[in-house]
């Protein structure tokens, strides 16, 4: 039977600065994951507070053009979201030790997301009902299987 | 006679408060508009796996809208659209002294580049 659903993967900051910072453990695996979009079977999220972090973090690296350059692609490839007030509520609620990584994880689940993928590995810990945390190792890894 | 009576009533409560309620049966009662001609389908090709008609159609509805992703080769190579933005930035760890006068980038690098 031919699945009608395609598959929906949240992108952590981290998985982001893999792409474009020089010698990141994650980096290929992760290069991967952003070019399963352009397969059409992976829609992939990730929030613009991602990109406002990473800018500034790399504001005195000469990044910015390159984060523009990615930020550019993942616009017009993938869904680039901001988190509404539901999921600051929810994020308070959840009681987590980071409130900014909390966020990301209630925006994640309102949009019914089958994947979180990060390489945090206090995330990696947790279990929400239909949504998978994984690293971009194996997530790649389940591509491959 | 009363001794079945009883067991009888004990039976249909349990089954209705605890195996029917949602939280203990995990199911939600629901209700769907069909083509009467697909229907009787349905019922036909359940009734030939030797399923009920809810487990039949909710079987179908699980493997159609499975998360199953794309299958990629083992040596796939990444596009050249993204190899131009791999690894662009080098990045100097900043030092004590920068993190300590900027507690925003202290705090961003220690959580994502340490």
């Amino acid at each position: 039977m031919e699945q009608i659903l395609k598959v929906k993967a949240f992108l952590d900051t981290n998985i982001l600065l893999d792409i474009l910072v020089q010698g990141r453990n994650n980096a290929l695996p992760s290069a991967i994951i952003l070019d399963s979009a352009m397969l059409k079977k992976v829609e992939l999220f990730s929030c613009i507070q991602s990109y406002l972090d990473i800018s500034y973090i790399l504001r005195n690296a000469n990044g910015k053009k390159n984060l523009f350059t990615l930020l550019e692609w993942m616009l017009n490839h993938t869904n680039v979201e901001y988190p509404d007030r539901f999921d600051v509520w929810e994020a308070m609620e959840s009681g987590g030790k980071d409130f900014e990584d909390e966020v990301l994880v209630a925006h994640a689940k309102s949009i019914a997301c089958d994947y979180f993928t990060t390489s945090d590995q206090e995330l990696l810990q947790k279990e929400i009902p239909g949504m998978h945390f994984l690293t971009p190792e194996d997530f790649v890894s389940l591509m491959q299987e | 006679m009363l001794y079945l009576a009883v067991w009888i009533i004990c039976y249909t409560f349990a089954k209705n408060v605890i195996i029917m309620t949602p939280q203990f049966g995990h199911r939600v009662q629901t209700a769907f508009r069909l083509d009467p001609v697909l229907l009787e389908r349905l019922k036909r090709q359940a009734e030939a796996n030797h399923q009920s008609l809810n487990a039949y159609v909710e079987l179908i509805l699980i493997k159609a809208s499975e998360p199953v992703l794309p299958k990629i080769p083992k040596n796939y190579q990444v596009s050249e659209e993204i190899k131009d933005l791999f690894g662009c930035v080098k990045l100097k760890e900043p030092t004590q002294e920068e993190l300590k006068n900027d507690p925003k980038l202290d705090y961003l690098w220690n959580k994502y580049l340490r």
